[in-house]
Protein backbone atom coordinates (compact mmCIF):
# COMPACT_ATOMS: atom_id res chain seq x y z
CA UNK A 1 0.00 0.00 0.00
CA UNK A 2 1.06 3.78 -1.07
CA UNK A 3 1.70 5.90 1.79
CA UNK A 4 -0.50 9.44 1.84
CA UNK A 5 2.03 12.62 2.33
CA UNK A 6 0.11 16.61 2.84
CA UNK A 7 1.73 18.23 -0.23
CA UNK A 8 2.64 21.50 1.91
CA UNK A 9 1.79 24.61 -0.75
CA UNK A 10 5.30 25.49 -1.15
CA UNK A 11 6.06 22.97 -2.90
CA UNK A 12 3.30 23.86 -5.59
CA UNK A 13 4.45 27.14 -5.47
CA UNK A 14 5.05 29.78 -8.20
CA UNK A 15 9.07 29.43 -9.18
CA UNK A 16 9.53 26.33 -6.39
CA UNK A 17 11.46 23.93 -7.88
CA UNK A 18 9.55 20.50 -8.63
CA UNK A 19 11.25 17.91 -6.58
CA UNK A 20 11.13 13.82 -7.03
CA UNK A 21 9.47 13.93 -3.79
CA UNK A 22 6.30 16.16 -5.05
CA UNK A 23 6.00 13.72 -8.18
CA UNK A 24 6.32 10.74 -6.07
CA UNK A 25 3.40 11.81 -3.91
CA UNK A 26 1.30 13.21 -6.74
CA UNK A 27 1.46 9.63 -8.32
CA UNK A 28 0.77 7.79 -5.01
CA UNK A 29 -1.52 10.52 -2.81
CA UNK A 30 -4.25 9.19 -5.79
CA UNK A 31 -4.01 5.44 -4.53
CA UNK A 32 -3.47 6.31 -1.10
CA UNK A 33 -6.76 8.03 -0.85
CA UNK A 34 -8.76 5.52 -1.97
CA UNK A 35 -7.16 2.67 -0.11
CA UNK A 36 -8.26 4.27 2.85
CA UNK A 37 -4.68 4.78 3.71
CA UNK A 38 -3.64 5.37 7.37
CA UNK A 39 -2.85 8.81 6.92
CA UNK A 40 -4.97 9.57 3.64
CA UNK A 41 -7.98 11.93 4.40
CA UNK A 42 -11.53 10.04 4.84
CA UNK A 43 -13.90 9.74 1.74
CA UNK A 44 -16.94 11.61 3.26
CA UNK A 45 -20.69 10.74 2.89
CA UNK A 46 -21.48 14.08 1.50
CA UNK A 47 -18.89 12.92 -1.80
CA UNK A 48 -20.53 9.42 -2.18
CA UNK A 49 -24.33 11.44 -2.34
CA UNK A 50 -24.27 14.54 -4.77
CA UNK A 51 -27.85 13.86 -5.78
CA UNK A 52 -30.50 14.44 -3.58
CA UNK A 53 -32.49 12.51 -2.42
CA UNK A 54 -36.16 11.58 -4.59
CA UNK A 55 -39.53 9.89 -3.36
CA UNK A 56 -42.60 8.89 -5.35
CA UNK A 57 -43.43 5.90 -6.72
CA UNK A 58 -40.63 5.16 -8.39
CA UNK A 59 -38.58 5.36 -4.70
CA UNK A 60 -38.04 1.41 -4.76
CA UNK A 61 -34.50 1.45 -3.70
CA UNK A 62 -34.32 0.94 0.12
CA UNK A 63 -31.47 3.50 1.66
CA UNK A 64 -32.02 2.67 5.42
CA UNK A 65 -34.80 0.32 7.42
CA UNK A 66 -34.71 -0.20 11.01
CA UNK A 67 -36.47 -2.31 13.43
CA UNK A 68 -37.94 -2.08 16.80
CA UNK A 69 -40.22 -3.40 19.20
CA UNK A 70 -42.38 -1.60 21.14
CA UNK A 71 -45.28 -2.58 24.46
CA UNK A 72 -46.20 0.27 26.01
CA UNK A 73 -46.28 4.43 25.01
CA UNK A 74 -42.63 5.29 23.54
CA UNK A 75 -41.36 8.60 22.19
CA UNK A 76 -37.72 7.16 21.96
CA UNK A 77 -37.81 4.51 19.37
CA UNK A 78 -35.61 4.39 16.03
CA UNK A 79 -35.11 7.16 13.70
CA UNK A 80 -33.18 8.72 11.80
CA UNK A 81 -31.35 11.86 10.31
CA UNK A 82 -30.49 13.64 6.98
CA UNK A 83 -27.46 14.35 5.60
CA UNK A 84 -28.70 15.23 2.03
CA UNK A 85 -31.88 17.53 1.77
CA UNK A 86 -34.50 15.71 -0.70
CA UNK A 87 -37.91 13.96 -1.05
CA UNK A 88 -37.80 10.60 0.37
CA UNK A 89 -40.22 7.93 0.51
CA UNK A 90 -40.77 7.08 4.40
CA UNK A 91 -42.51 3.52 4.74
CA UNK A 92 -43.86 2.33 8.79
CA UNK A 93 -44.97 -1.28 8.98
CA UNK A 94 -46.50 -2.23 12.24
CA UNK A 95 -46.97 -5.79 13.14
CA UNK A 96 -49.78 -6.11 16.19
CA UNK A 97 -49.26 -8.79 18.51
CA UNK A 98 -52.06 -11.21 19.76
CA UNK A 99 -52.93 -9.92 23.29
CA UNK A 100 -53.84 -13.15 25.41
CA UNK A 101 -56.11 -12.43 28.46
CA UNK A 102 -54.68 -13.22 31.53
CA UNK A 103 -57.10 -15.85 32.00
CA UNK A 104 -57.57 -19.54 31.68
CA UNK A 105 -60.16 -19.06 28.82
CA UNK A 106 -57.64 -18.72 26.47
CA UNK A 107 -59.32 -15.73 25.14
CA UNK A 108 -57.51 -12.97 23.22
CA UNK A 109 -58.01 -9.18 24.09
CA UNK A 110 -57.93 -5.88 21.89
CA UNK A 111 -54.55 -4.28 20.31
CA UNK A 112 -54.24 -1.29 18.93
CA UNK A 113 -51.40 1.57 18.95
CA UNK A 114 -51.01 4.85 17.13
CA UNK A 115 -48.03 4.58 15.69
CA UNK A 116 -46.16 8.83 14.61
CA UNK A 117 -43.69 9.46 12.10
CA UNK A 118 -42.45 12.38 13.87
CA UNK A 119 -40.49 14.96 12.10
CA UNK A 120 -38.21 17.53 14.66
CA UNK A 121 -40.39 16.38 17.34
CA UNK A 122 -43.90 17.05 15.90
CA UNK A 123 -46.28 14.29 14.48
CA UNK A 124 -46.42 14.44 10.95
CA UNK A 125 -48.15 11.57 9.93
CA UNK A 126 -50.15 8.84 12.25
CA UNK A 127 -50.88 5.13 11.45
CA UNK A 128 -53.64 3.76 13.61
CA UNK A 129 -53.76 0.35 13.75
CA UNK A 130 -56.02 -2.48 16.32
CA UNK A 131 -56.99 -6.08 16.77
CA UNK A 132 -60.39 -5.53 17.26
CA UNK A 133 -61.73 -9.23 18.55
CA UNK A 134 -64.75 -8.16 18.88
CA UNK A 135 -65.13 -7.55 15.52
CA UNK A 136 -63.14 -10.55 13.70
CA UNK A 137 -60.55 -7.96 12.43
CA UNK A 138 -56.97 -10.08 13.30
CA UNK A 139 -55.61 -8.54 10.69
CA UNK A 140 -52.13 -8.26 12.50
CA UNK A 141 -50.50 -6.23 9.76
CA UNK A 142 -50.70 -2.09 8.83
CA UNK A 143 -48.47 0.00 6.82
CA UNK A 144 -48.24 3.91 5.63
CA UNK A 145 -46.38 5.04 2.72
CA UNK A 146 -45.61 9.03 2.53
CA UNK A 147 -43.36 10.88 0.56
CA UNK A 148 -41.50 13.42 2.95
CA UNK A 149 -39.52 16.71 2.33
CA UNK A 150 -36.54 16.70 4.58
CA UNK A 151 -33.55 19.22 4.89
CA UNK A 152 -30.37 18.17 6.37
CA UNK A 153 -30.58 17.25 10.15
CA UNK A 154 -33.88 16.76 10.27
CA UNK A 155 -34.54 14.05 12.72
CA UNK A 156 -37.41 11.43 12.26
CA UNK A 157 -38.23 9.74 15.19
CA UNK A 158 -40.94 7.05 15.51
CA UNK A 159 -43.21 7.38 18.81
CA UNK A 160 -46.09 4.82 19.60
CA UNK A 161 -48.89 5.50 22.18
CA UNK A 162 -50.79 1.75 22.89
CA UNK A 163 -54.33 2.93 22.81
CA UNK A 164 -55.76 -0.65 24.30
CA UNK A 165 -55.63 -1.21 27.76
CA UNK A 166 -54.67 -4.72 26.98
CA UNK A 167 -52.53 -4.34 24.19
CA UNK A 168 -49.26 -6.52 24.34
CA UNK A 169 -47.68 -4.13 21.47
CA UNK A 170 -45.92 -5.69 18.52
CA UNK A 171 -42.68 -5.39 16.11
CA UNK A 172 -42.55 -1.71 14.04
CA UNK A 173 -39.89 -1.54 10.90
CA UNK A 174 -38.93 1.44 9.52
CA UNK A 175 -38.17 2.09 5.46
CA UNK A 176 -36.67 5.01 3.76
CA UNK A 177 -36.19 4.71 -0.04
CA UNK A 178 -35.17 6.85 -2.83
CA UNK A 179 -35.33 6.26 -7.04
CA UNK A 180 -31.57 7.00 -7.58
CA UNK A 181 -30.40 3.44 -8.36
CA UNK A 182 -26.65 4.84 -7.55
CA UNK A 183 -27.96 5.51 -3.83
CA UNK A 184 -26.02 3.90 -1.59
CA UNK A 185 -27.26 2.32 2.14
CA UNK A 186 -27.09 4.88 5.05
CA UNK A 187 -25.47 7.50 3.04
CA UNK A 188 -28.29 10.11 2.37
CA UNK A 189 -29.73 9.20 5.55
CA UNK A 190 -28.50 7.47 9.01
CA UNK A 191 -29.99 5.71 11.73
CA UNK A 192 -30.04 6.93 15.21
CA UNK A 193 -30.67 5.48 18.71
CA UNK B 1 -15.15 8.23 -18.91
CA UNK B 2 -11.41 8.32 -17.81
CA UNK B 3 -8.85 5.16 -18.37
CA UNK B 4 -6.46 4.51 -15.16
CA UNK B 5 -2.75 4.09 -16.22
CA UNK B 6 -0.26 2.75 -13.83
CA UNK B 7 2.00 5.16 -13.07
CA UNK B 8 5.71 3.13 -12.77
CA UNK B 9 8.04 4.35 -10.42
CA UNK B 10 11.10 5.18 -12.89
CA UNK B 11 8.51 7.76 -14.26
CA UNK B 12 8.52 9.73 -10.65
CA UNK B 13 12.16 8.96 -10.19
CA UNK B 14 14.91 11.40 -9.63
CA UNK B 15 16.20 12.81 -13.43
CA UNK B 16 13.26 12.11 -14.58
CA UNK B 17 11.57 13.33 -17.31
CA UNK B 18 7.68 15.83 -16.84
CA UNK B 19 6.53 13.82 -19.81
CA UNK B 20 2.57 14.49 -21.45
CA UNK B 21 1.72 10.74 -20.65
CA UNK B 22 2.63 11.37 -17.28
CA UNK B 23 0.69 14.32 -16.53
CA UNK B 24 -2.04 13.02 -18.45
CA UNK B 25 -2.28 9.81 -16.14
CA UNK B 26 -1.69 12.31 -13.22
CA UNK B 27 -4.82 14.17 -14.13
CA UNK B 28 -7.02 10.60 -15.50
CA UNK B 29 -6.23 8.19 -12.67
CA UNK B 30 -8.20 9.98 -9.94
CA UNK B 31 -11.63 10.35 -12.15
CA UNK B 32 -10.29 6.76 -13.64
CA UNK B 33 -10.87 5.72 -10.01
CA UNK B 34 -14.13 7.40 -9.08
CA UNK B 35 -15.54 6.22 -12.21
CA UNK B 36 -14.77 2.92 -12.03
CA UNK B 37 -12.52 2.10 -14.89
CA UNK B 38 -11.74 -1.33 -15.22
CA UNK B 39 -8.23 -1.33 -15.12
CA UNK B 40 -8.76 1.40 -12.36
CA UNK B 41 -8.10 -0.14 -8.24
CA UNK B 42 -11.34 -0.57 -6.93
CA UNK B 43 -12.40 1.99 -3.51
CA UNK B 44 -11.74 0.05 -0.26
CA UNK B 45 -14.11 0.34 2.42
CA UNK B 46 -11.32 1.62 4.52
CA UNK B 47 -11.35 4.83 2.51
CA UNK B 48 -14.86 5.31 4.12
CA UNK B 49 -14.09 5.01 7.28
CA UNK B 50 -13.43 7.75 10.09
CA UNK B 51 -10.07 9.58 10.34
CA UNK B 52 -9.83 8.74 14.05
CA UNK B 53 -10.74 6.07 16.29
CA UNK B 54 -14.94 5.64 17.14
CA UNK B 55 -16.27 6.65 20.20
CA UNK B 56 -19.63 5.21 21.25
CA UNK B 57 -22.87 7.39 20.21
CA UNK B 58 -26.51 7.30 18.38
CA UNK B 59 -25.33 7.21 14.79
CA UNK B 60 -26.44 3.24 13.72
CA UNK B 61 -23.39 1.54 11.84
CA UNK B 62 -24.92 -2.23 12.19
CA UNK B 63 -28.66 -3.21 13.03
CA UNK B 64 -29.17 -6.90 13.23
CA UNK B 65 -32.71 -8.28 13.46
CA UNK B 66 -33.85 -12.09 14.52
CA UNK B 67 -36.77 -13.50 15.96
CA UNK B 68 -36.71 -17.17 17.29
CA UNK B 69 -38.57 -19.87 18.78
CA UNK B 70 -36.07 -21.71 20.38
CA UNK B 71 -32.60 -21.56 22.05
CA UNK B 72 -30.20 -20.40 20.00
CA UNK B 73 -26.41 -19.01 21.07
CA UNK B 74 -24.59 -18.43 17.31
CA UNK B 75 -27.77 -16.74 15.38
CA UNK B 76 -26.89 -13.70 14.36
CA UNK B 77 -24.42 -10.63 15.70
CA UNK B 78 -22.36 -7.88 14.24
CA UNK B 79 -18.64 -8.03 13.09
CA UNK B 80 -16.29 -5.41 14.29
CA UNK B 81 -14.05 -4.11 11.47
CA UNK B 82 -12.01 -1.16 13.28
CA UNK B 83 -11.45 -1.28 17.05
CA UNK B 84 -12.88 1.31 19.15
CA UNK B 85 -15.56 2.28 21.64
CA UNK B 86 -19.45 0.77 20.19
CA UNK B 87 -22.45 1.54 22.04
CA UNK B 88 -24.33 -1.73 22.15
CA UNK B 89 -28.01 -1.78 22.09
CA UNK B 90 -30.08 -4.79 22.38
CA UNK B 91 -33.76 -4.72 22.42
CA UNK B 92 -36.44 -7.48 22.86
CA UNK B 93 -39.87 -8.53 23.17
CA UNK B 94 -41.58 -12.15 23.72
CA UNK B 95 -44.64 -12.88 21.74
CA UNK B 96 -47.64 -14.77 22.41
CA UNK B 97 -46.68 -18.37 23.80
CA UNK B 98 -49.29 -21.05 23.39
CA UNK B 99 -49.27 -24.06 25.80
CA UNK B 100 -47.65 -26.61 23.91
CA UNK B 101 -50.00 -30.46 23.79
CA UNK B 102 -52.97 -28.19 24.98
CA UNK B 103 -56.49 -27.49 23.53
CA UNK B 104 -57.97 -25.19 25.98
CA UNK B 105 -56.15 -22.26 24.51
CA UNK B 106 -54.37 -22.02 27.54
CA UNK B 107 -51.69 -19.24 27.77
CA UNK B 108 -48.38 -20.46 29.42
CA UNK B 109 -45.57 -18.22 31.12
CA UNK B 110 -42.94 -18.37 28.34
CA UNK B 111 -39.28 -16.87 29.40
CA UNK B 112 -35.73 -16.68 27.48
CA UNK B 113 -32.63 -15.27 28.51
CA UNK B 114 -31.14 -12.88 26.08
CA UNK B 115 -28.27 -11.20 25.83
CA UNK B 116 -25.11 -10.97 23.31
CA UNK B 117 -21.14 -12.30 23.44
CA UNK B 118 -18.02 -11.43 22.62
CA UNK B 119 -15.66 -12.83 20.77
CA UNK B 120 -12.02 -11.62 20.50
CA UNK B 121 -9.77 -13.67 18.00
CA UNK B 122 -9.63 -17.19 19.93
CA UNK B 123 -10.99 -15.90 23.21
CA UNK B 124 -15.06 -15.49 24.03
CA UNK B 125 -16.24 -13.44 27.23
CA UNK B 126 -19.25 -13.72 29.20
CA UNK B 127 -22.22 -13.30 27.81
CA UNK B 128 -23.86 -9.98 28.41
CA UNK B 129 -27.12 -10.42 29.51
CA UNK B 130 -30.28 -8.45 28.86
CA UNK B 131 -32.04 -7.03 32.27
CA UNK B 132 -29.06 -8.23 34.27
CA UNK B 133 -29.71 -12.20 33.69
CA UNK B 134 -33.71 -11.75 34.15
CA UNK B 135 -36.36 -13.47 32.41
CA UNK B 136 -37.32 -11.03 29.67
CA UNK B 137 -40.83 -10.72 29.03
CA UNK B 138 -43.71 -9.83 26.61
CA UNK B 139 -43.14 -6.36 27.54
CA UNK B 140 -40.28 -4.48 25.62
CA UNK B 141 -36.91 -4.46 27.21
CA UNK B 142 -34.24 -2.68 25.84
CA UNK B 143 -30.56 -1.71 27.25
CA UNK B 144 -27.18 -0.74 25.84
CA UNK B 145 -24.01 -0.61 27.03
CA UNK B 146 -20.53 1.33 25.69
CA UNK B 147 -17.91 -1.68 25.03
CA UNK B 148 -14.53 -1.01 23.69
CA UNK B 149 -13.81 -3.89 20.69
CA UNK B 150 -10.55 -4.55 18.67
CA UNK B 151 -10.24 -4.89 14.95
CA UNK B 152 -12.44 -8.18 13.90
CA UNK B 153 -13.89 -9.05 16.88
CA UNK B 154 -17.48 -9.97 16.67
CA UNK B 155 -20.92 -10.42 18.60
CA UNK B 156 -23.39 -12.87 18.63
CA UNK B 157 -27.08 -13.00 20.38
CA UNK B 158 -27.58 -15.97 22.72
CA UNK B 159 -30.97 -17.11 23.55
CA UNK B 160 -31.62 -19.06 25.91
CA UNK B 161 -35.27 -20.65 26.29
CA UNK B 162 -36.15 -21.60 30.29
CA UNK B 163 -39.96 -22.02 29.50
CA UNK B 164 -41.46 -23.22 26.12
CA UNK B 165 -43.31 -21.77 23.76
CA UNK B 166 -40.90 -19.04 23.20
CA UNK B 167 -41.00 -16.38 20.10
CA UNK B 168 -38.76 -13.34 20.85
CA UNK B 169 -37.73 -10.80 18.44
CA UNK B 170 -34.26 -9.30 18.94
CA UNK B 171 -32.79 -6.38 17.84
CA UNK B 172 -29.28 -5.83 18.01
CA UNK B 173 -27.35 -2.68 17.40
CA UNK B 174 -24.61 -0.48 17.69
CA UNK B 175 -23.77 3.16 17.47
CA UNK B 176 -21.09 5.93 17.27
CA UNK B 177 -20.49 9.36 17.51
CA UNK B 178 -18.87 10.44 14.15
CA UNK B 179 -22.27 12.01 12.25
CA UNK B 180 -19.81 10.87 9.23
CA UNK B 181 -20.10 7.16 9.68
CA UNK B 182 -21.38 5.23 6.93
CA UNK B 183 -23.77 2.09 7.67
CA UNK B 184 -21.65 -1.38 7.65
CA UNK B 185 -18.20 0.37 6.90
CA UNK B 186 -16.82 -0.06 10.28
CA UNK B 187 -19.40 -3.02 11.39
CA UNK B 188 -21.54 -5.22 9.54
CA UNK B 189 -24.17 -7.43 10.31
CA UNK B 190 -23.91 -11.13 10.10
CA UNK B 191 -25.45 -14.33 9.95
CA UNK B 192 -23.44 -17.58 11.35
Amino acid sequence: MTTYRDIPDSEIAVNSALSQTTMQSLKDNIDTVFEGGELAPQILPAALARATGSGGSGATNIILQLTDVFSTDDSTLMGFKVRVQGTYRVNLEVRLADSPRQSSDGALEDNAVAAKIQKNGVDAHTLNHAIDVDNANNNTFAEITHDMVLAVNDHINIAVDVTSNHGDGGNLTLTVCVDDDDAMYGVNVYGVL
Amino acid sequence: MAKYREISESEVAVGAPITQQLMHALKDNPKAIIENDSTAPAISYKALQSTAEHTAGEVIVAQAVGHFTTDDFSAMGISIRRGGTYRVRLTSRLGTATAAGSDDGNIRQAAATIGFQRFSGTNSFTPYFLANNNTVSRNRMTQQIDQRFETNDYILVVIDETAEMMEATVVLTVGVSDTNAIYGVDAIPRIN
